[in-house]
């Protein structure tokens, strides 16, 4: 039971990261986690 | 392999951008875009990589659902749970070194270990959502230290990127006491981050259940039980085990816990006769312990 729940996550998960990074997350979370972290390191 | 050495190899690999001290700038490349499981400051001078619980409340503040992060640590989690708290984290690392200080030592409510799912879906996910701001991000004791600090130092050397920046700010004072107040319970308890408040731990806890990477005990071949006669409850009560484990929790009773971070150290300083031992299950099947590795002799 509990390698058939793992194996249902693990697809999940890969689909997840693959159709993420096609959606554009990956570079969603390069440029714009810059004016994120900045204002809120800096107290901006 | 050393946990040590493979938390500082962590480290170096995580943040190793030199380059930006003599520059006081910070990298901005391509790696940026990868999402470390750990808590690492996305600002952090030396970081390569983001922070996944800076990039999700990113991701819940433009209202878009987060499928690469989420995929990403959902594959960290099925393999091996809550292990990169153990082996990889800085800021995890950084609460042993500090637990080392000579100060009086104390144990918090069972309870407490609760406030992280308050913290996760409360302040990463509800109050970013709400206010349209990154407010773990703002006040999180790592990004204080890693990044916060530095900044300072940064926009005392006149960085261009620190330009605008204002350390003199009621929010950055809130920052640093958070920062203080955390140190002072680190030399007090055992990692009290991560077992009330990490969000990320949190989330990759919860793979604990059922992620490859299991712990199994061989209850009935500690010679430490074996020698005083014990049965199960007895070994529960020893605690032998349970005075390694960085996150308090009472070995062997919680080692399939949320809070487990696999640190191994039950299983490396566990009975003083070192053949209670857990076995590292692979094949989890039955998740059942498939008996004792090694046949250890009592030590007298």
């Amino acid at each position: 039971m509990r390698k058939l729940i793992f194996t249902v996550l693990l697809i999940i998960f890969a689909l997840a990261v693959w159709y993420g990074v096609a959606a554009g997350d990956f570079l969603e979370t390069l440029s714009n986690g810059v004016t994120i972290c900045l204002t809120c390191i800096g107290v901006a | 392999m050393n946990r040590r050495i493979v938390q500082l190899i962590a480290f170096l690999s995580t943040n190793s951008f030199f380059a930006s001290i003599p520059r006081a700038s910070f990298y901005q490349g391509n790696l940026k875009g990868v999402c470390v499981p750990v808590l690492n400051c996305y600002a952090c001078p030396l970081a390569w990589g983001s922070c996944p619980i800076g990039a999700l409340q990113h991701f819940v503040i433009v209202r878009a659902i987060p499928f690469y992060l989420l995929g990403v640590l959902g594959l960290v989690g099925v393999f091996v749970g809550r292990w990169p708290c153990g082996w990889l984290c800085p800021f995890g690392w950084f609460q042993e070194i500090v637990y080392k200080l000579k100060l009086p030592k104390f144990s918090a409510p069972d309870w407490l270990r609760h406030l992280k799912f308050v913290v996760l879906f409360g302040v990463v996910g509800f109050i970013a959502w709400w206010t349209w701001e990154p407010w773990f991000c703002k006040i999180c004791p790592a990004g204080t230290l890693g990044a916060g600090l530095p900044w300072l130092w940064w926009s005392a050397r006149g960085s261009e990127y620190a330009a605008g920046m204002d350390f003199g700010t009621w929010m950055f004072g809130l920052k640093i006491g958070v920062l203080a107040g955390l140190i002072l319970l680190m030399g007090m308890m055992k990692r009290p981050f991560c077992r009330f408040i990490c969000p990320l731990g949190a989330l990759l806890g919860l793979a604990n259940k059922v992620s490859l990477l299991q712990l199994n005990v061989d209850i009935d071949s500690c010679a430490v039980a074996y020698a005083k006669g014990a049965d199960y409850d007895n070994c529960a009560t020893c605690g032998h085990c349970s005075r390694f484990c960085p996150m308090d929790l009472k070995v062997p009773e919680q080692i399939d816990s949320i809070d487990c971070i696999r640190c191994m150290n039950c299983t490396s300083y566990g009975s003083p006769y070192w053949s209670m031992r857990f076995k590292r299950v692979h094949n989890w099947g039955s998740g059942r312990n498939r008996g004792i590795e090694e046949d250890m002799t009592p030590v007298p």
